[in-house]
């Protein structure tokens, strides 16, 4: 039965609508559980799973407690990159449960993202002995991962003597009260509700709480508190529940008497023992209320409110650091600014980074560790980015500013962080441009282009192309064929011998010579040759009888015959001039002409 | 002699005249572009394109359109002249910005038509000459003078002038006078050459498609989904 309650309770503490708050008074523990409330925490007891990209741990703060006291159950998950599915936490019959939070924490070291999730509970063991927290499972990409059990041993404390003296039913045995810290709220500042029941005594069954509706506000739960007090002399046991309310809106809200249902002996309670108590079971049904209370949530001044104020409410103060101060050109550097204090930490805003044109920037990244030690809303919100230098030399990191409005003081505040100096080393890679971020916004066709000399359509390479292409291959066949004697072999010798004779003449006629009379020796061989090759024959023993037999004109004949004649007379003259020479062979070149045509 | 050389200088003078007096026309057609009359800028311009085949008169008709808000036409110009200069950075920007307006899909293309797109046919036309030069020299000279070096730069030069040649063929057969052009207005394709039969496709306007085979008042067009018919009066050819 016990153990039932213990779970709805938990459940109900999660939806955070309606709690049911337990309060048991047995006479043994009483007192040992109300002066062990706070603990002070000792060693802590890891038991890691390593995974690929995943460590999912679970701890406690301490493996041995005495009844009543209460002790601290982390369970952490760190990777790369998390992102997290929802978190079932298994079942714990023996404990209470109460959440007190979530942290969150990512780190940049040298460009690799770290992050570490944290769940806090709240556990206060129910029974002595040894109590187990089991092993918790957790589906992460597929794979399931699972943390080892923990033994937790619970032992009896020392009774209290007070817990010994008797009592009777009187009146203002029990009352309850709820409270707020105070009256008047800005928009978004954290207002404490606290709720809390005054018994003196022992009672039969846990008592049931209805608390006011706080559906217009975000909330926070506090672990539920025990203390004794005295008033007016009498001794009271006190169980309080707080939590952190965050006006959304402006406006006056009432809210209506809480209410607490309890079941209380009906007899005289002299029985020390629990065997008794069990026993003559159940008891009267009583319920106490509170007065209702009024909260009146204003707005923030306009006067004096920043430029840069996003809506942060609280008192934070601010840091920034850098990971180094000394690095290379394409190198990452981290810049952290951390802000804590006390306010509502989820919704502290990222400050204004400035635009650095000689850094290349990433994005910012940002993690919050909530507390709520103290019963006291507070924490950190940090926020990183990676700046990668692009040039060299001494770069600056300006002060970045942030602004909040502290309801304590009721003014704006601004403060800032410092200004950072590196210095950048040039790097063997660094590339000459400047970091600019471009953003294209819109496209247009570029502008008209220009012409300097206007073309006509067709041109040489058009028209010819094929020429072109042809030309080079014609020259090269007929190289080719001059190369390979083709000619030769196409056509018969003694054809192109007659064919070339006068060309052979020409040539051998243009020779250069050193005598003049070497020239009319060579007019004759060049005749005689010349007549031998146009009419196929080997030798000439007789120019004249040799013609006579192809020329029928024997004038011809004996004008060649006396040409030759007048060779031969030069040659052997003593003084043939340059003019003879001349004229001698453009005689036997129209000798020549004539000879070709006869034979 | 004298009066020939007189004839000639003649000649190049009223020439030079005539190529001076056009450039000034395209310089006016400019002046009418930035006073923003783009219709009387197109029509100097088109008046140009008659006689001249100079890119910037395509490329400067494209944005007369562009202005005029005539974006299929406006494409139809600036793959002119993107034929004749097709590595210009302007022009390619330009047709980027009229294919993103007019919503067309980024066509896959081959390396073969990579390559093809990328030289023009004039370009191809040198190369293949030189080539071909370089071969026959190669030829003459391992024959003459029986140098290895000019052995070995036979096949190379072959190769080089083979793979050219493909090239140029494919240029060639692609952009053959009426075979390439732009659909001027979003219509129907059609399963046959006449209304009668089923619509199989819609063609956005501004798309520039390759036209197989003409039959009546329908030409045959090849798409990425298949061929199809439509009205010729609907589409403008980049080569006539």
């Amino acid at each position: 039965m016990l153990e039932e309650n213990g779970k709805r309770k938990g459940r109900k503490v999660e939806r955070r609508k309606e709690i049911n708050l337990k309060f048991k008074i047995s006479r043994s523990d009483i007192f040992k559980s109300l002066f062990l409330l706070f603990t002070i925490y000792h060693s802590l007891f890891t038991v890691p799973i390593y995974a690929q990209d995943l460590k999912i741990s679970a701890r406690v703060s301490s493996k041995r407690v005495v009844l009543g006291e209460q002790l601290k159950f982390t369970i952490s998950f760190e990777g790369g990159s998390l992102r997290l599915p929802h978190l079932k936490l298994p079942e714990l019959p023996g404990f209470d449960i109460y959440s007190s939070g979530t942290s969150q924490n990512v780190s940049i070291i040298n460009g690799k993202i770290t992050s570490t999730f944290e769940y806090n509970y709240v556990l206060v063991p129910k029974k002595a002995g040894k109590l187990k927290i089991p092993s918790l499972s957790i589906n992460y990409k597929g794979k399931t991962y699972t943390t080892q059990p923990i033994e937790i041993e619970v032992i009896q404390g020392t009774p209290q003597p007070q817990a010994k003296t008797k009592q009777r039913l009187v009146e203002k045995s029990f009352f309850a009260e709820q409270k707020f810290n105070k009256t008047t709220c800005y928009i978004g500042e954290p207002v404490y509700y606290t709720f809390s029941f005054y018994a003196d005594r022992m009672l039969a069954r846990n008592p049931s709480v209805n608390l006011p509706d706080f559906s217009n506000f975000i909330t926070e739960n506090f672990p539920p508190r025990n203390y004794q007090k005295i008033i007016s002399g009498k001794r009271y046991f006190v169980s309080e529940l707080k939590i952190a309310l965050i006006p959304i809106k402006e406006g006056t809200y009432r809210f209506p008497q809480a209410s607490l249902t309890i079941q209380e002996w009906s007899f005289p309670s002299f029985f020390d023992e629990d065997f008794f108590s069990d026993f003559f079971g159940g008891g009267r049904s009583k319920t106490l209320t509170t007065q209702p209370l009024v909260l009146k949530v204003i707005p923030l001044p306009e006067n004096g409110k920043p430029a840069n104020y996003k809506g942060d409410i609280g008192n934070f103060k601010i840091k920034a650091k850098i990971d180094k101060r000394k690095l290379k050109v394409g190198e990452p550097v981290t810049l952290s600014i951390k802000i804590y204090g006390e306010g509502n930490i989820s919704s502290i805003s990222q400050p204004d980074f400035p635009v650095l044109p000689n850094f290349k920037q990433y994005e910012v990244i940002s993690s919050k560790k909530i507390k709520k030690e103290n019963y006291v809303l507070a924490g950190e919100k940090t926020f990183q980015t990676i700046l990668v230098p692009g040039i060299s030399g001494e770069l600056k990191i300006p002060s970045i500013k942030y602004s909040f409005f502290n309801p304590q003081k009721k003014k704006y505040q601004t403060l800032s962080t410092e200004e950072f100096s590196i210095k950048v080393f040039p790097s063997p890679k660094e590339k000459k441009e400047t970091i600019l971020s471009l953003k294209e916004i819109s496209r247009d066709i570029r502008y008209l282009a220009e012409v300097k000399k206007l073309k006509k359509s067709s041109n040489s390479l058009d028209e010819n192309f094929i020429e072109f292409l042809i030309a080079p291959w014609l020259l090269f066949f007929v190289f080719l064929a001059f190369k390979l004697k083709f000619f030769e072999k196409l056509l018969p010798k003694s054809y192109i011998t007659r064919k070339s004779a006068f060309l052979k003449a020409k040539s051998e006629l243009d020779k250069k010579v050193v005598d003049n009379r070497e020239f009319f020796e060579r007019a004759e061989k060049v005749l005689k040759k010349f007549i031998c090759d146009r009419m196929g024959i080997e030798k000439i023993d007789s120019i004249e009888r040799t013609l006579s037999q192809k020329i029928p004109d024997k004038s011809f004949v004996e004008k060649t015959v006396n040409f030759v004649k007048r060779l031969q007379t030069l040659r052997f003259s003593t003084t043939p001039v340059e003019t003879d020479v001349q004229k001698t062979k453009e005689e036997l070149l129209e000798l020549l002409g004539e000879l070709q045509r006869w034979i | 002699m004298d009066m020939k050389k007189f004839l000639k200088i003649l000649v190049f003078i009223s020439f030079s005249t005539f190529i001076y007096a056009n450039t000034n026309l395209f310089n006016k057609a400019i002046k009418l572009y930035e006073n923003q009359k783009f219709e009387d800028a197109l029509k100097v311009f088109s008046d140009l394109s008659k006689t001249y085949k100079n890119w910037q008169i395509f490329y400067n008709i494209g944005n007369c359109y562009y202005r005029l808000g005539d974006l299929p036409r406006a494409h139809l110009y600036y793959l002119k002249a993107k034929r004749l200069n097709p590595r210009d950075k302007n022009i390619n920007y330009n047709i980027s910005v009229v294919r993103e307006m007019l919503k067309l899909e980024k066509r896959e293309q081959g390396f073969i038509v990579r390559i093809t797109e990328f030289f023009a046919e004039r370009e191809l036309k040198i190369i293949i000459i030189v080539l071909n030069f370089i071969l026959v020299l190669s030829a003459f000279i391992w024959l003459n003078f029986r140098r290895e070096f000019f052995f070995w730069l036979i096949p190379f030069s072959l190769i080089f002038f083979l793979f050219f040649g493909v090239i140029f063929y494919t240029k060639c057969e692609f952009e053959k006078p009426g075979k390439w052009g732009v659909l001027l207005e979003s219509t129907s394709v059609l399963s046959g050459p006449s209304q009668t039969y089923k619509i199989i496709a819609e063609v956005p306007a501004g798309m520039d498609v390759e036209i197989l085979e003409k039959e009546g008042n329908f030409v045959l067009i090849n798409l990425p989904t298949g061929q199809g018919w439509i009205e010729e009066s609907k589409i403008e050819k980049v080569i006539k």
